[in-house]
């Protein structure tokens, strides 16, 4: 009896252990970078490094924002965020809408089409867009970066599409009875109810662009017109690395969506989890 | 569920709703492909006027291209490892967390964290903590009385670093695994347990089944990021040491966006295109065979 009790607390302690482990491993990049962006730029090649927080110096953050550009960069970010924001949720709810409620040919053939597109690698669309935004003259501007959101997300699309259909008839038939038209359904019926995956997406939509490198890196070329990531990427030089205005830029930029993953963690599981699951 | 009747008008405003989407996929997906395709069998550069070449780009490809054919080998050593790699540690990190502890939410969030910290800013904490003088891996591993490692400034060692940093980002695969092992019904394994059925034996014989489908997704998830990784490479190593670290999809990046060789790159891009097309249906193919499914329909979205 007593030794099964013994037995038992001993594997309660082993679990916690793995679990502190398992939760060591994946956090401690993210700390060291917080750790060595604080330290100040004489602490960047200690050795032997301090594992925990001796000193406390802004300078690196100063050197970043100074040498850097960080705040214009910053501001192009959240530029390009409002747009895509906007673009890539309402556009991807109309067309969800479209494939949950509405019934016409070929409806099934383009919703796997969708699906299918989910899945098209970076590298096999982008050098057909590059070409195409080029001819454009788009070079240089957000544009390839945001038009494309406004016609909806493949990914986003069958989240709302999803969602909508768990959403009963029956609210669209009695709405129809009372002469209310397809649009009005949506926009009166339907949106009204689209809080939770409006909040998903949101959340993918920020992380996306937030981390987004490679599209800025191809479109622009103009250093006034580098996000945080494209500008963070810039200060790696061939020559001297300031390693202490990188890491200091990277805290900053991994701060966002840690803040907002914590916050909103809920509705970016279920995103995920939905995204697995069969239609 | 009963629908009223599809009259001509609902078809139309169908095709309404979704014409942003169709409107989109026709001017910045279908053609924008095609027409790289046709550019594909071209010598085009931009500057130059286009010129048709057959398929002399493919065969470039193979022969007088020395990092193409090179690269492609390194992406399926590279995709190969990493595949595997990420799925069993995905899977085994989330049957760690299904217990019911307390912490253990904070322990999935910390397992997925990751997922939000791509670009440019995760690939430089990679690099600066696998510094070979300085770096803190190196410092952790003197305890152990191990001598510096470069492990990305030696052409040995900095592909099979960039592997083990992909493992570093199992959070999503991890997630849906967790998913889809809360979601085996628990008879089975009280069953089991009545049948006394080891651990072991309830994990290969319940849980691997039950799962089976998200496994499938998961591999194909894995397997088309993995295919096309770029940003880690450009930010770590920048294709080197000695190019060991020159993927195929790096290659197809230099030639595309630094050489302006857009009849090349398309090629590359294409053959790239039929390549996860060609692996991608053949892992369904063989899904039938290893995926359980209830339904008896076999189809996974």
């Amino acid at each position: 009896m007593r030794a099964s009790r013994a037995g038992s607390l001993a594997g309660a302690a082993f679990r916690y252990l793995i679990l502190l482990a398992v939760s060591v491993v994946f956090l401690f990049p993210v700390y060291w970078v917080f750790l060595k962006a604080i330290n100040g730029p004489i602490a960047i090649f200690q050795y032997p490094p301090d594992i925990y927080p001796v000193r406390f110096s802004l300078a690196n953050f100063r050197n970043a924002f100074h040498n850097f550009h960080l705040a214009r960069n910053f501001l192009n970010t959240l530029k390009i965020m409002g747009f895509a924001l906007v673009g890539a949720s309402l556009s991807s709810a109309v067309v969800g809408f479209g494939f949950a409620r509405m019934r016409f040919r070929g409806r099934n053939l383009l919703f796997i089409v969708v699906i299918a597109s989910i899945f098209v690698p970076w590298d096999v669309k982008v050098i057909p867009q590059f070409m195409e935004f080029s001819a454009l003259g788009w070079i240089n501007t957000y544009l390839p970066l945001l038009v494309p959101l406004f016609f909806g997300y493949p990914f986003y699309i069958f989240i709302f599409r999803q969602f909508i259909t768990q959403i009963p008839y029956e609210l669209d038939e009695s709405a129809i009875i009372d002469g209310c038209s397809r649009v009005g359904i949506f926009t009166r019926i339907i949106l009204p109810n689209l809080t939770p995956p409006f909040i998903t997406v949101l959340v993918y939509e920020f992380v996306r662009v937030w981390n987004d490198f490679l599209d800025p890196l191809i479109y622009l070329n103009k250093s006034s017109t580098y996000t945080l990531s494209l500008g963070i990427y810039h200060i790696i030089s061939p020559w001297f690395m300031d390693w202490g205005a990188l890491l200091a830029a990277s805290a900053l930029s991994v701060l966002f969506p840690v803040v907002l993953f914590f916050i909103l963690q809920k509705y970016l599981f279920g995103g995920l989890v939905l995204s697995g699951i069969k239609a | 569920m009963r629908h009223l009747g599809a009259s001509a008008r609902e078809r139309f405003s169908g095709f309404l709703f979704i014409s942003p989407w169709l409107i989109g996929f026709i001017a910045f997906y279908a053609g924008p492909m095609l027409f790289s395709f046709a550019v594909s069998f071209t010598n085009w550069d931009f500057f130059k006027n286009m010129t048709f070449v057959g398929l002399r780009n493919y065969f470039r490809i193979f022969s007088p291209d020395e990092y193409a054919l090179p690269g492609l080998l390194k992406t399926f050593l590279f995709v190969g490892l990493e595949v595997p790699l990420q799925l069993v540690g995905a899977l085994v990190i989330a049957q760690l967390l299904t217990r019911k502890l307390r912490g253990v939410n904070l322990a999935r969030s910390l397992v997925y964290l990751p997922a939000v910290i791509s670009g440019p800013a995760g690939g430089l904490i990679w690099r600066f903590m696998l510094g070979k003088q300085t770096g803190i891996f190196n410092y952790f591993l003197s305890f152990f009385g191990v001598r510096p490692i470069p492990w990305i400034d030696d052409p040995h060692y900095a592909l099979f670093s960039i592997i083990c940093i992909g493992l570093w980002a199992v959070g999503q695969p991890m997630i849906l695994f967790l998913a889809a092992l809360q979601g085996v019904p628990t008879v089975f394994y009280e069953a089991a347990e009545v049948d006394g059925a080891s651990a072991t034996r309830k994990f290969f014989r319940i849980t691997l089944p039950m799962i089976s489908p998200t496994i499938l997704l998961n591999v194909i998830i894995i397997m088309i990021n993995q295919f096309q990784m770029l940003a880690p490479l450009i930010v770590i190593t920048s294709g080197g040491p000695a190019k060991a670290t020159y993927l195929y999809s790096y290659v197809e990046y230099d030639n595309a966006f630094r050489f302006m060789k857009m009849g090349y790159a398309s090629s590359l891009s294409w053959l790239m295109f039929v390549i996860m097309l060609v692996v991608t249906l053949l892992l369904f193919r063989s899904s039938r065979r290893w995926v359980f499914s209830y339904s008896e329909r076999g189809d996974i979205l």
